[in-house]
């Protein structure tokens, strides 16, 4: 027991290490050179967040797996083990680390490059004490949110963990291998502190942190500095590289015919009919559950929000129900999944019907991924005038009215970045469900986990680019849409929303 | 004083629409016909059968939940109180065999039951709680085209495999959740005699690269170049040569273990009579037909084509095992085997 | 939350902007998404707490699970 769970502490800890030293440089690439192509660099770091965590470690596999294309890189040492387990990760928490340091970046008050240089301090100096200073709340931050990310993930042990255990598959085979229910809320519980621990130590730095965002800052520009801009070219060009070779990689295994013996290309993996029972129901599963999650889950956010910020009174009750919104960040995915397992299967429990129905997965992704959506959601209402209810009742129209005709519109782009975001999120989530789905719910996500199972690289190559495509183009249409609201609803705000 | 309410009422009564219709729509019975199938066949074979049944009954909503035999034990174990399966299409006969000591299955008597070769039904009782629909026998699958590479030979028996030349090239599945798993020990118990197997398999641990979770995927594995040895069973290995695979299915000298797979219904089915049904096809000319596809020994007698590239001598090389010595031993010697081996276990 | 710009006014009174009947339409709606939270969240969280303290039998063994 104590093996797994230091194997997991380890593979963590390297891990979240290498992750925000990419990112941090990434990051100060973006925000203090001059090169060009910045735009487009941000843009692909960001392209994991619409993968499923299976992904990387299927594309790893044709890549550096016994018969991977460049096998030899390796060094002649195994991929299956904590080498493809800390390369996965790294590709798959590089977005979270790094949207966490740009904004700790973004944020340096420009002023502060000017009093360093008129008080004649050196390049490297000033970097030391102003850049790095900067970003010390964000790189912390960042550390505990790759780490928990890490800590917890699934995806990725399963498809290269090899004969390395770690927690999340231990739980995965005490439970579904075995049914050991008992082993496996102990293991479930091994997994959930750390995470409860390393989410507040991060939640108690970020409060630390935004308290010294000064309205008044000057964002920086930088400088000009050829030598510096070339090399951090050359250095995003080579992440950015490596992010789309892997995205890449998983695209071309699923044309494979017979990997790896008939490398001619056909859409023959992409016919789930053949290769598995319940063909394509996995995937009208997932876009099920996506919508589900989307449509209900942003509704109960947004509206839960809107309770808890402006309403009157009921103080304490708010303050509980405020923190209970929180704890869902703290949770990983399978230890929930494994929750609802003893909480809703128990045949005492009234709402137990839900057990093995969509019902049941929509209302586990809701509730997993609760917090960020609300989190954003609170601080789109705090921007609104507090007097606005006040201005309705004083035209004696009804709060609902106020809401229906103010605030909602207003808060469209918010709106429709939650649903996104829980769209995409549904698409790609696994932790959660793998406890939870039963005959006619599989979705996706376990569609690939199902296939890899049974060593069919190329079907499950396929599903999951099939994933990261309907992902790809939601957060697309979702960005469309947001073009054409922000200029027309967003007018009064002045600037950018 | 509430002014017509637009917005927000609006999409409080949705959002409560949508939690109540979600809620219905999970709960209540579907209008449909439905059929719950769980099995631990092959996938391609199961699908095959089920999208032959699915044609003869196009009403009937099947669903199906298709997993390593393990597992699929062990859910129905916990599901026992409750059971949302009607039917289980293949699970190895041990497997049956526990489920019918707790009484969680229902006797039935399929169509063509005289037609069934004895090996392959429950002979302990009539009308048989299970009756066995195909068997296969271990077999050992090797890439040739990595084994050139490596500079190793082919294996020819069970000692073979257990030279260093072989470090780190075999898989196996694990006999917790796979029944080809469980298979391949009971077949060395009865070579090796049980103290004998223990030996066999503490020399074979050394050489084992990874356990993993189904019974297909070494064969596969080794189709993949992944692994260079596979101890599976012929069926996906016989796929893959016919694919053009450089691999070879060598059915090993000492003789292999048996195992039948069947199909039983549960007691306490919330639809028996489409789960009879299945159950008449599986034993039927037609469904053995498809099972002959993927197996050489069917349960039906007379039913035998020769599969393109299926390994010589596998029904000579079988060793006799007796069903119910596994599945009142089974336990016990998983536990051990566990004990012993587990930590190789690929995370599944 | 409004709170009165006269400062001369006891400082922690609020401004009621909403009737009665609204009011407790909103606080119900408050209960209901407590309600929520709590069986989606934290019964369920309860309820494995305690199978990691219990033995297969679901007797009580404190801490013992975890001493590997």
């Amino acid at each position: 027991m104590s093996v797994v769970f230091f194997n997991s502490l380890r593979i963590s800890v390297i891990s979240t290490a290498i992750t925000l030293l990419i990112a941090g440089v990434y990051a100060f690439a973006l925000t203090h050179s001059r090169m060009p192509g910045r735009g487009f660099f941000r843009a692909v770091a960001l392209m994991p967040l619409l993968t499923p965590s299976l992904l990387p470690g299927i594309a790893l596999i044709y890549l550096f797996g016994t018969q991977g294309f460049f096998r030899e890189a390796l060094f002649g040492h195994s991929l299956y083990g904590p080498i493809g387990i800390v390369m996965g990760e790294v590709f798959f928490t590089f977005p979270i680390a790094l949207m966490i340091v740009l904004t700790s970046l973004m944020t340096i008050d420009r002023r502060l490059y000017e009093a360093a240089k008129t008080l004649r301090a050196g390049r490297v100096r000033t970097f030391f004490t102003v850049t790095l200073h900067a970003m010390r709340f964000g790189l912390s931050a960042a550390f505990f949110a790759v780490f928990t990310k890490v800590f917890t993930d699934f995806g990725v042990p399963i498809t290269v963990g090899g004969s390395y255990p770690v927690l999340a598959t231990d739980l995965y085979q005490k439970v579904i291998g075995g049914f050991d229910f008992q082993m496996g809320a102990v293991v479930g519980i091994l997994l959930f502190i750390p995470a409860a621990i390393a989410f507040l130590i991060g939640h108690l730095l970020q409060r630390g942190h935004s308290a010294g965002i000064d309205g008044s800052a000057v964002i920086y520009i930088p400088e000009k500095s050829r030598g510096r801009d070339i090399a951090c070219f050359v250095f995003c060009a080579a992440v950015a590289a490596a992010i789309l070779g892997i995205l890449l990689m998983a695209v071309l295994g699923s044309l494979f015919k017979l990997w790896p013996y008939n490398l001619s290309l056909s859409l023959a993996s992409y016919n789930f009919t053949a290769h598995e029972s319940s063909g394509w129901s996995a995937y009208g599963n997932s876009l099920k559950l996506a919508g589900g999650t989307a449509v209900f889950g942003t509704a109960l956010i947004f509206f839960g929000a809107y309770l808890l910020e402006r309403m009157p009174g009921a103080a304490w009750m708010r303050a509980v129900i405020g923190f209970l919104c929180m704890v869902p960040l703290a949770m990983p995915g399978m230890v929930l999944g494994l929750s609802y397992i003893f909480f809703f299967n128990n045949p005492s429990n009234p709402l137990g019907g839900i057990y093995g129905t969509m019902t049941i997965l929509i209302l586990s992704t809701v509730v997993h991924l609760y917090t960020v959506p609300h989190l954003t959601a609170l601080t789109s209402l705090k921007q609104l005038d507090p007097g606005l209810e006040a201005v309705g009742s004083s035209l004696k129209v009804s709060r609902f009215v106020t809401f229906g005709r103010v605030i909602l519109p207003v808060s469209l782009p918010t709106i429709l970045r939650i649903a996104s975001y829980l769209f995409m999120n549904s698409m790609t989530t696994i932790s959660a469900l793998v406890f939870l789905y039963s005959a006619n719910t599989k979705v996706a996500t376990i569609s690939v986990l199902l296939l890899n199972d049974n060593a069919m690289l190329g079907p499950a190559a396929a599903m999951s680019v099939l994933i990261v495509a309907t992902s790809a183009a939601v957060v697309s249409l979702q960005w469309l849409l947001m073009q054409g609201l922000l200029r027309r609803t967003n007018a009064w705000r002045g600037k950018e929303a | 004083m509430m002014t017509p309410k637009l917005g927000n009422r609006l999409r409080v009564f949705c959002a409560g629409l949508m939690i109540s219709g979600a809620t219905i729509a999970g709960i209540a019975p579907a209008q449909a016909e439905e059929l719950t199938v769980y099995g631990a066949k092959a996938k391609d074979h199961f699908a095959e059968l089920i999208a032959a049944f699915q044609a003869k009954e196009p009403d009937l909503k099947i669903n199906q939940l298709l997993d390593s035999n393990g597992p699929i034990i062990a859910r129905l174990l916990a599901e026992e109180a409750n059971p949302r399966a009607d039917i289980i299409l293949g699970a190895a006969v041990p497997g049956l065999v526990m489920l019918e000591e707790r009484g969680m299955l229902e006797p039935y008597a399929p169509e063509g039951l005289d037609q069934i070769k004895d090996r392959f039904r429950d002979r302990r009782s009539d009308p048989p709680h299970w009756v066995g629909t195909d068997a296969w026998a271990s077999a050992v699958c090797f890439n040739t085209a990595e084994g050139e590479r490596l500079g190793v030979p082919a294996p020819q028996s069970w000692q073979d495999l257990t030279k260093p030349e072989y470090k780190g090239m075999i898989t196996m599945p694990n006999p917790n959740s796979s029944a080809t798993g469980l298979l391949a020990i009971v077949g060395w118990t009865e070579i090796f005699g049980e103290e004998g197997a223990w030996e066999y398999m503490d020399a074979l641990h050394e050489n084992v690269s990874q356990y993993v979770h189904s019974g297909s995927k070494p064969c596969r594995m080794a189709a993949a170049g992944e692994a260079v040895i596979g101890i599976s069973y012929p069926a996906p290995g016989v796929k893959a040569i016919n694919n053009g695979v450089p691999l070879s299915v060598i059915i090993p000298e000492e003789g292999v273990g048996s195992e039948v797979e069947g199909v039983a219904i549960l007691k306490g089915a919330r639809n028996p009579d489409a789960a009879r049904r299945l159950a008449d096809f599986a034993a039927s000319q037609e469904g053995h037909e498809i099972h002959n596809k993927y197996y050489a020994l069917v349960g039906r007698k007379g039913v035998s084509n020769p599969v393109p590239n299926y390994p010589e001598g596998e029904e000579e090389a079988l060793v006799d095992v007796d069903f119910y010595w596994v599945a009142e031993n089974r336990d016990r010697i998983l536990a051990e085997w566990q004990e012993r081996y587990g930590r190789k276990d690929e995370p599944k | 939350m409004v709170t009165p710009a006269n400062t001369m006014d006891a400082p922690a009174r609020k401004i009621r902007v909403s009737t009665s009947g609204e009011d407790l339409l909103l606080r119900l709606c408050l209960i209901a998404l407590g309600v929520f939270l709590v069986v989606g969240l934290l019964l369920p969280i309860y309820t494995l707490l305690s199978k990691g303290v219990q033995d297969a039998d679901g007797n009580f063994v404190g801490l013992q699970n975890f001493v590997t």
